[in-house]
Order: C-alpha cells, then sequence, then structure tokens
C-alpha cells in the first residue's frame, strides 16, 4: 500500500472516529438537557400513539384496582376520612373471600389511635393463612415498626413514591427502592416473579402505559373522552389535551365489593369472583381533596394506584426485561459503560457509512482521490434551478439513497428496544440524530469547515476564499459594470 | 315562629336519610361457621357469632351501605356482613350509583390542622 493510499485511510478512520464521538456526545449531553425532555416527550408519544401495537395486553386481567371513592365515603362513613380501621378490615375480609393472588394498601394508615386495629389484624392473620401476601403503603421501615408492630409478619411494608418528572411532572419511571423500602410492583415482582438479581441492578422501571381499551371496564365504568387527535395532528401539534380516560388496569370500586348486586347473589359473587380472584388487587382511592393523583404518560390524570398497578403489569407482561435506562445484558464493567459501548458499537457503521459515502459523492467515486475544492459546487441558484427542472429524479435518488441509512436507524431501534429492553427514550436520540445529520448536510456544514481549513493552510483571507467560484464571478461582474 | 317551624319542618324532611329498607328479607343461611358480629351501624366488631346456633330465617332490619344486614338477636340489634350471608333478597337493579372515574382536579384540602402541631 503506497503512502498516499496509507493516508487516506487513516483520513477515514479519523474521520469516522470523530463523527461516532460527536455523535455520542449529541446522544449523550445537551445544553440544560434540552435533548433528554425531547426524547422523552417523543416517547410518550410513541406511548400514546402505538401502545396498542407495541405493548401486548395479556396481562390485563392480571391487575386490579380496587377503588374507594367519594361515593362509599359519603353514605358509608357519612363523610368521616380517615376510615377507621373496622372499614378497611370489613373491605379486606370481604375481598379475602375472592382468594386475591396478593394485595397491595395503598394507604397509609397514620391513626394511633386505631380503632378497629383488633378486627384488621385477624382480617390480616386469615390472609396469613391463606398464603395470599399483603403489602403495605410505609413512608419508612422506622415508621412501620413503631406504628405497627402488631402487623409485623404479616404484611411486608413498601414504599408507594412516586418518581415525578420535574420537567413535565409526568410520573412515568418507576423507582425500585426508596429509603431501603421496595416499591409495591418490584416487592411483588420479587416475590411473586422471582426477578433476578440481574434485574435489581438495572435501576429505575420505565413504565410503558397500556393503551388497548379493557373491555371489563368498557362494560359499566364512565370516564372522560380524550381530545386527542390522530397521528396527523400529533404531527403537528404534540399532545393537545389532558383528561381522564378509561383506564387500561380492570376497576372495581369498593362500593360494588361490600354491597354486591346482580339478580341474585350467586351472580353478583360469580361477576365479583371474576374480576378479583387470583388476581394482584391494588386497594387504593380516588378522593376529592386527597393528592394521591398522578399525570401518565399518555397525558391521564389517574388516581396513583393506577402508577401501581401499571408498573405491575409491566413487570407481569416483561418480567426482568422490563424497560429501563440502563441495558439488560451488561459488562463486569456495569450497565451504565455497557450502555456506552453499546451505543459507540451502533452508531459506528452510521458514522462509516456516513463518510464513506461522503468521501465517495467528493471524488465522484474514487474514494482514494483528492476532495476537490468547494469553489467547484455549483451557486445555490444553480441548484434551485436544477431542482426545478429535474427536481423529482433528485429527490428519488437522494431518498433511495438515506434507505439504507433509514432501515439500519430503524434496526438499531428495535435492537434497543426489544433486545436490550432500553426505554425508547434512550433510543430517541438517534432519530434526532438522523434528522440533525441531515439539517447539517443541507447546510454544508461540514463543507464549509473544510474550506475554512483548507485556506487557512493555504495562507489565503478566509473570507476571500469561502465565497464560491461562481458568486465571485457575478461579484467581479458587477464592479465591472 | 310557625315560619320557622315549617321551615325546620322542610329543611328537616329533605336532609333526613333513611336506611335502606330491608322490606322483609331475610337471611336463610350463612357462608361461613364463624360469623363477625359488629354494632348496629356496623362501625365497631363486638365478637364472632356461631352461625349454627342462630334460628334461621332470621328477619334483616335494615341494609347498610357499609356493606352489613342489621339483624336483631335476643332483642339487641347487630350487624353482620353481607358477604357472609345467605338471603331471599330480591334486588332492585335500577341503579342510582355513580360510575365516573374523574381524578379531582380540585386545589381543595380535606381539611387543615388546627395549628396544635408539636
Amino acid at each position: 500500500m503506497d503512502t498516499s493510499r496509507q493516508r487516506g485511510w487513516l483520513k477515514l478512520v479519523l474521520q469516522v472516529s470523530l463523527l461516532t464521538f460527536t455523535m455520542w456526545l449529541v446522544l449523550a449531553y445537551s445544553l440544560f438537557g434540552l435533548s433528554d425532555r425531547l426524547d422523552k416527550y417523543i416517547q410518550d408519544l410513541v406511548n400514546s400513539h402505538f401502545g396498542q401495537l407495541i405493548y401486548p395486553r395479556e396481562h390485563q386481567d392480571d391487575v386490579v384496582v380496587l377503588l374507594l371513592n367519594d361515593e362509599i365515603v359519603a353514605s358509608a362513613l357519612d363523610g368521616q376520612w380517615p376510615a377507621p380501621y373496622t372499614f378497611h378490615a370489613s373491605v379486606l375480609d370481604d375481598l379475602l373471600m375472592h382468594a386475591p393472588r396478593a394485595v397491595f394498601i395503598d394507604f397509609f394508615w397514620m391513626n394511633r389511635l386505631k380503632p378497629g386495629s383488633d378486627y384488621l389484624r385477624d382480617v390480616l392473620v386469615r390472609y396469613k393463612k391463606a398464603g395470599i401476601p399483603v403489602y403495605l403503603a410505609a413512608p419508612s421501615v422506622p415508621w412501620f415498626k413503631e406504628y405497627w408492630p402488631e402487623l409485623a409478619g404479616l404484611v411486608k411494608p413498601v414504599s408507594p413514591h412516586i418518581a415525578i418528572d420535574p420537567t413535565d411532572f409526568v410520573a412515568r419511571t418507576y423507582p425500585q427502592k426508596t429509603d431501603e423500602l421496595h416499591s409495591p410492583a418490584f416487592a411483588i415482582g420479587h416475590d411473586l416473579l422471582q426477578l433476578d438479581d440481574a434485574a435489581l441492578q438495572r435501576g429505575d422501571l420505565d413504565i410503558f402505559w397500556g393503551t388497548a381499551v379493557n373491555e371489563k371496564n368498557a362494560r359499566w365504568l364512565a370516564s372522560g373522552e380524550s381530545a386527542e387527535g390522530g397521528l396527523l395532528s400529533t404531527f403537528v401539534d404534540g399532545f393537545s389535551s389532558v383528561t381522564t380516560e378509561l383506564p387500561y388496569t380492570t376497576t372495581v370500586f369498593v362500593r360494588d365489593l361490600i354491597n354486591p348486586v346482580a339478580e341474585t347473589e350467586e351472580q353478583a359473587l360469580a361477576e365479583l369472583d371474576e374480576h378479583l380472584n387470583n388476581k394482584i388487587v391494588v386497594y387504593g382511592a380516588n378522593l376529592a381533596g386527597i393528592q394521591d393523583v398522578i399525570f401518565t404518560p399518555t397525558r391521564n390524570i389517574l388516581p396513583g394506584a393506577y402508577y401501581h398497578a401499571m408498573a405491575i403489569d409491566n413487570l407481569l407482561t416483561w418480567g426482568a426485561e422490563f424497560k429501563a435506562s440502563l441495558p439488560r445484558y451488561s459488562f463486569p464493567a456495569g450497565p451504565e459503560r455497557s450502555l456506552v459501548f453499546f451505543q459507540v458499537a451502533l452508531l459506528l457503521p452510521i458514522a462509516i457509512y456516513v463518510c464513506v459515502r461522503r468521501k465517495k459523492d467528493q471524488t465522484g467515486g474514487n474514494v482514494e482521490g483528492p476532495p476537490p475544492e468547494y469553489a467547484t459546487r455549483p451557486s445555490l441558484k444553480e441548484r434551485l434551478q436544477g431542482f426545478v427542472s429535474d427536481g423529482w429524479s433528485r429527490f428519488l435518488t437522494a431518498s433511495c439513497g438515506a434507505l439504507p441509512l433509514l432501515s439500519y436507524v430503524a434496526f438499531v431501534c428495535f435492537v434497543q428496544f426489544a433486545i436490550l429492553d432500553l426505554s425508547v427514550a434512550v433510543w430517541a436520540g438517534f432519530l434526532e440524530i438522523l434528522g440533525a445529520g441531515a439539517l447539517l448536510e443541507r447546510l454544508q456544514l461540514f463543507e464549509k469547515i473544510s474550506q475554512t481549513i483548507n485556506n487557512l493552510r493555504k495562507g489565503k483571507p478566509d473570507d476571500e476564499k469561502s465565497i464560491p467560484e461562481s458568486d465571485r464571478r457575478s461579484d467581479d461582474l458587477g464592479t465591472a459594470q | 315562629m310557625m315560619k320557622r317551624a315549617f321551615l325546620s319542618l322542610i329543611v328537616g324532611a329533605m336532609t333526613w336519610v333513611p336506611h335502606s329498607s330491608a322490606q322483609e328479607a331475610k337471611i336463610t343461611a350463612f357462608r361461613t361457621a364463624q360469623v363477625d358480629l359488629f354494632n348496629e351501624s356496623g362501625t365497631e366488631r363486638v365478637g364472632q357469632l356461631d352461625s349454627e346456633a342462630v334460628t334461621l330465617p332470621l328477619p334483616i332490619k335494615a341494609m347498610l351501605p357499609n356493606g352489613n344486614y342489621v339483624i336483631e338477636l335476643d332483642g339487641t340489634a347487630y350487624s353482620v356482613r353481607k358477604r357472609t350471608a345467605r338471603t331471599d333478597r330480591v334486588y332492585e337493579l335500577s341503579s342510582t350509583c355513580s360510575n365516573q372515574l374523574a381524578a379531582s382536579k380540585t386545589a381543595a384540602s380535606r381539611g387543615l390542622g388546627n395549628g396544635e402541631c408539636q
């Protein structure tokens, strides 16, 4: 191999390395985290509009939200809140008759007077005997030990902490642990699904919100209609409304559990059995004036119980392959470094493709030839005239040329979502890089920078040489006139 | 004076909410051998009942919205969970309940503390 050829290859390798590094920097960092915000917004749009295609509904029926609402507080509790423990015990007692698979109690029981706690304890002993695990919301382990020593061994304290995004207040991530307490979904996942330790090292779960219609809810539950438009309006406006749509998770009101009504008693109990038997039940509240609501990635406002229910559903659906910001597979160096490695490895082919293609464009197919002067490129006027005269053929040629790149980026997104189990926000940056690359190409920034460097090397004034030849000709002509 | 008394009567009639009428329904059997027994309003558990020892059918005095039937044992009113009993009750299916799921967007609280924090 002669020296010029070696130099050509070395230059190409350097260009590829530099472009890969630049793309990775763009992917990982941005001013004020703006790119990160955009990635999350794209994730929410993908979730809302492609949720039914991406998220399987096979476990939609396995998780149930048992909701205590204003109506039951007004009628059964005479408007009194918090409810006495006798009431909660009665609800749990009725629920036990339907043999749920597990129960998460999404209430902080903070009344130290503990009216009815002996009955509550008896009911929880019955759960223990039936082999049904019960999880109780608690602010911390010391709090639980101090407030509820009599429930030790009967319930497992868990942290119902909600991770709210500081930018848009959307609850899209779900913590594994808070203050040494497992979150309900991960506690249930650990006990019922036997999630392995590797899965537990991946940090917070990125909730993928189910969007399929829940047939059981649709039969009886009324809710606000979505004002969101279709895909076309999304491309123009993004999200345009906030509402409370029919929830994805199967819902039962406490009212219907404690006062079952149907044509016969047995039919009422059978209907409840269909909803509650062998299900994971999240017992929570939806009360006016209680701040237990969340803003979902699909721009819905829902009671907080649905947040836990959806996280449990994600774990049932994907198990250890839940979506997160760290990859499922990692090297001994750790998941963070593994993510960098995977990203660089996936960016490298894009950089090679772009650099080789650029080199071919510059040399007219001869990769080893010297790059032509920028001044030989047609002027903007000539390019516009060219586009008008044979624009469609050029457009088609350009589209066909970009097709391999588009296909590769689509493949990369698929690999990251389906194999590495990374959330959409992690790989949405690849789509942005594609867009940014197209913009840079249009602005011919690389050519301009390269020309400036060449001029500086030759010691010629920068502003003189950076003017294209055709423009200089017209300037001279103007001066002569 | 008369006018005020009449007004009080009207307001009283409007705010008075009777217990759901049992309409002579009866408990025909219990689903479990041991049944939790509550006070008349169903707010406190007072003991347990051996279902074998109860003479059936047992008239239901009232149906409480908290999920209990009021019954009378030895001249004293108690209540039992609806779920523990089989009845001959005829259900009315014309529901007036709200099936709306609406997360509250109100900027209000259920009540403030009275400044007695320590």
